[in-house]
């Protein structure tokens, strides 16, 4: 095990009055954020990512939504929404830890304990970064259709086909995938959810490169993969169950409404730095959008308080998802259209830093189309909750 | 959506579910559908006979502390019950000549004033309704330019105020003034219409009917002056203020159950040899509005709870709502009404129903645009978490 003694100092952050908390975390903040860090706009990754990371796991304030048990800050609900306006009034750069959000609470609720042992701590510490290998080429928004193929030898799986829409995984030292084991009638049986070392013979990554110019996104190719058995999360078979284990606050991060609030104090600076905040149309755009932000900040609040109940509200996470991804790509559609000639150029100084036009926008995209798209989310709620006819 | 908003609502928690219930049977005793019409050739716009009823069921005093007659509840009690009357379009003016009036009589400094009206209000032997905005987009309650002239003897009310809600056969209105440079609010009855009071009556989409009031020279007695300067504008402002809330909630109910309406008609309707609602394009606008409902019972909530901390963004709050439930519940009862095609547009069916209510609503106590302005402004002192 190789735990950074400096972390996990065993204060119980939980236990603190909110306003201390806050406090505690502001200080800490504005002393301890390196300034290439506060650009909100833009995404922190690779190297610097995992820096951050270290540097937030030295001072005990690494994986605020994790048990203590398991080293992390054990924060409940109220906690951890203090814990991200409080991020996002430090003007924090977004950053991707799929370990720290999907994986680690994956094993803490269906791992082994000898996983738990193996990849937690690693995760805490950044010595590995994980990535996620979910889509194929032809399984998309169907992703139960994945062909990906497991075959067992021994005491290992040989993995064989194409992942693609990894993010990260150049970056990535080790992979969670679902792969499958047997064909059977109904497609969600027969997955299994596996582990794999990105160094393993026979992965290939290829960068992708998208439409905001960068190659988050990779294709993975696994030929002959060779796969301990143990590596398997869950029951062999039950891949589908294990990959979809994930509620509360995972499902939450990702209807925040925090891109949106980054994006309206980009519209706002521009606004400024262009001279039209003046103008009819923006301050139009401008009210519509805040009155709109509002709602959905509302509506996590309310959500997330659910959640803190132990209740899991799926539909309120569902159209979250939709509300906030789709306000997002209003703002900036609302920054490209209101900048004029300025929008296709991109790039706007504000101050030391600057806002990037045509990267939000493009940044906007695929939110309403990764983690299920808001077509998806809506045929959902259409039969869940509002129970409509299949026909 | 209905659905959840029966179990969402958890800002008023037990309570809430108690009034809820409550209200539910008293309402499917004294109310049908077939009343929302009826009261369109009503004068008053409602029954006066059902509004006894509300009254002895002890409706109108749930705000009022229980040392005055009331139930002593909360703005999150009044939010449930007004859920329910709002999903049947109850027309008694619960609002107007109940929770404004009652919230005033017990806030104000004038015992003996309160003594010789409150009961009569919360048994609805007495209907009062209060008369302060006097143009159009005003919705400032403490502020106006109505004058109360004259020494204590001698005091004249001489002026008008416009869109007075449930204003025909009132008993007694009450009225804010500026009296000696100083805001006031003062109890006229409606007896004295016979010395001076004129009223004009417009009858609204939803059947209601408000009315412009003139005051000519009408003699007002010293002693019903319910409240007097700074005090006074609170009073009112406040009164205004939670039953803005009241409002929100009534908008929101009109909403759910109209959505609810139209998917259960989803489910029924055949054409082309399919439920209407199996198809994909009405079953994405459906879910759209779903959303919406969620939004904006989100924001109402929201309000509800800074309003019961008494925070400094509850004003802010307070703004947001109202502009999001009014422009919510235009859009999805309309919205229904496409979703029921042809059948939607007529009298006979109901879902015309809901948008002619929430017209109403949204209109009331400052609109969308009105209150999203006042957002604006407000929200500035918002921002900056402490």
């Amino acid at each position: 095990m190789s735990v950074d003694p400096c972390t996990n100092t065993g204060e119980d952050f939980d236990a603190l009055p909110d306003h201390e908390f806050r406090a505690r975390f502001r200080r800490w903040l504005e002393q301890h954020c390196p300034a290439d860090v506060r650009r909100p706009a833009h995404r922190l990754r690779g190297q610097r990512a995992r820096e951050w990371f270290r540097l937030l796991y030295r001072h005990g304030w690494r994986a605020p939504a994790w048990p203590r048990e398991h080293g992390g800050m054990g924060l409940s609900i109220p906690k951890l929404i203090i814990y991200d306006e409080e991020l996002d009034r430090a003007q924090i750069s977004r950053t991707v830890d799929m370990g720290e959000t999907h994986l680690g609470p994956t094993l803490m609720k269906l791992g082994t304990e000898e996983q738990r042992r193996l990849y937690l701590p690693s995760i805490l510490n950044c010595e590995h970064w994980w990535c996620q290998g979910y889509s194929e080429p032809n399984s998309g928004s169907d992703l139960a259709s994945l062909k990906t193929r497991a075959e067992k030898e021994g005491d290992d799986f040989i993995i064989n086909g194409q992942k693609i829409w990894s993010s990260f995984a150049a970056e990535a030292t080790h992979v969670f995938l679902l792969v499958r084991t047997s064909t059977e009638a109904v497609k969600q049986r027969g997955i299994t959810f596996i582990l794999a070392e990105m160094s393993t013979p026979g992965i290939t990554v290829k960068p992708i490169i998208n439409l905001a110019g960068d190659d988050d996104f990779c294709e993975v190719f696994y030929d002959n993969v060779r796969v301990p058995a143990r590596n398997v999360v869950g029951r062999v078979g039950e891949g589908w169950a294990v990959s979809r284990s994930l509620l509360g606050m995972e499902r939450l991060f990702i209807g925040s409404p925090r891109n949106s609030q980054i994006a309206m104090r980009a519209l706002h600076s521009l606004g400024e730095v262009l001279g039209i905040s003046g103008e009819r149309a923006f301050a139009t755009a401008w009210a519509e959008l805040s009155l709109e932000l509002h709602a959905v900040q509302c509506l996590y609040r309310e959500t997330a308080r659910v959640l803190g109940q132990g209740l899991n509200p799926e539909n309120e996470l569902s159209m979250l998802k939709i509300a906030a991804t789709e306000h997002f790509q209003r703002v900036t559609e609302a920054m490209m259209d209101l900048a004029g000639e300025y929008g296709p150029i991109g790039e706007v100084p504000v101050g030391s830093d600057s806002v990037d036009i045509r990267q939000l926008y493009m940044l906007a995209r695929p939110a309403t189309i990764y983690g299920g798209s808001s077509e998806i989310q809506r045929n959902i709620l259409s039969r869940r909750m509002l129970k409509l006819p299949n026909d | 959506m209905g659905i959840m908003a029966a179990e969402a609502s958890t800002v008023a928690g037990e309570s809430g579910r108690m009034v809820r219930d409550g209200a539910r049977g008293f309402v499917s005793a004294h109310h049908s559908m077939k009343r929302v019409r009826q009261v369109r050739t009503a004068e008053a716009g409602y029954s006066r006979e059902v509004w006894t009823a509300l009254a002895e069921a002890g409706w109108l005093g749930l705000r009022i502390p229980e040392s005055l007659g009331g139930a002593g509840m909360g703005m999150a009690e009044v939010a449930a019950l007004c859920d329910v009357f709002g999903e049947v379009l109850l027309p008694e003016p619960y609002i107007a000549c109940g929770l404004i009036p009652c919230a005033l009589l017990a806030g104000c400094a004038n015992a003996p004033l309160r003594e010789r009206l409150m009961h009569g209000v919360i048994n609805g032997q007495q209907v009062l309704t209060v008369a302060w905005q006097e143009a159009p987009f005003h919705f400032h309650a403490g502020q106006c330019e109505l004058t109360l002239s004259g020494e204590a003897e001698s005091l004249r009310l001489h002026g008008g105020k416009r869109f007075v809600p449930a204003a025909v056969n009132a008993d007694g209105y009450i009225v804010s003034v500026m009296h000696a440079g100083r805001f006031a609010l003062v109890h006229v009855p409606a007896s004295e219409s016979a010395s001076g009071i004129t009223l004009h009556a417009h009858r609204l989409i939803d059947g209601s009917v408000c009315a412009d009031l003139g005051f000519s020279d009408v003699k007002i007695s010293a002693s019903d002056i319910l409240a007097e300067g700074e005090a006074a504008r609170e009073l009112i402002e406040s009164a205004v203020g939670e039953a803005t809330l009241a409002a929100c909630a009534m908008l929101n109910a009109v909403a759910d159950r109209a959505l609810a309406i139209a998917v259960d008609y989803m489910g029924k309707r055949v054409q082309f040899g399919k439920h209407i609602g199996s198809f994909q394009a009405l079953q994405h606008r459906a879910v759209d509005l779903a959303v919406r409902c969620a939004l904006a019972r989100a924001a109402l909530n929201r309000a509800l709870e800074e309003h019961a901390a008494g925070s400094t963004r509850a004003a802010a709050d307070l703004s947001a709502a109202k502009a999001i439930c009014s422009r919510t519940a235009t859009l999805v009862t309309r919205s229904a009404i496409q979703l029921h095609g042809g059948i939607g547009y007529t009298d006979e069916c109901d879902i015309g129903l809901y948008l002619k209510s929430a017209l109403c609503h949204a209109a009331w106590l400052g609109g969308a645009n009105a209150h999203g302005t006042r957002y604006m402004a407000l929200r500035s002192a918002v921002e900056q978490p402490a």
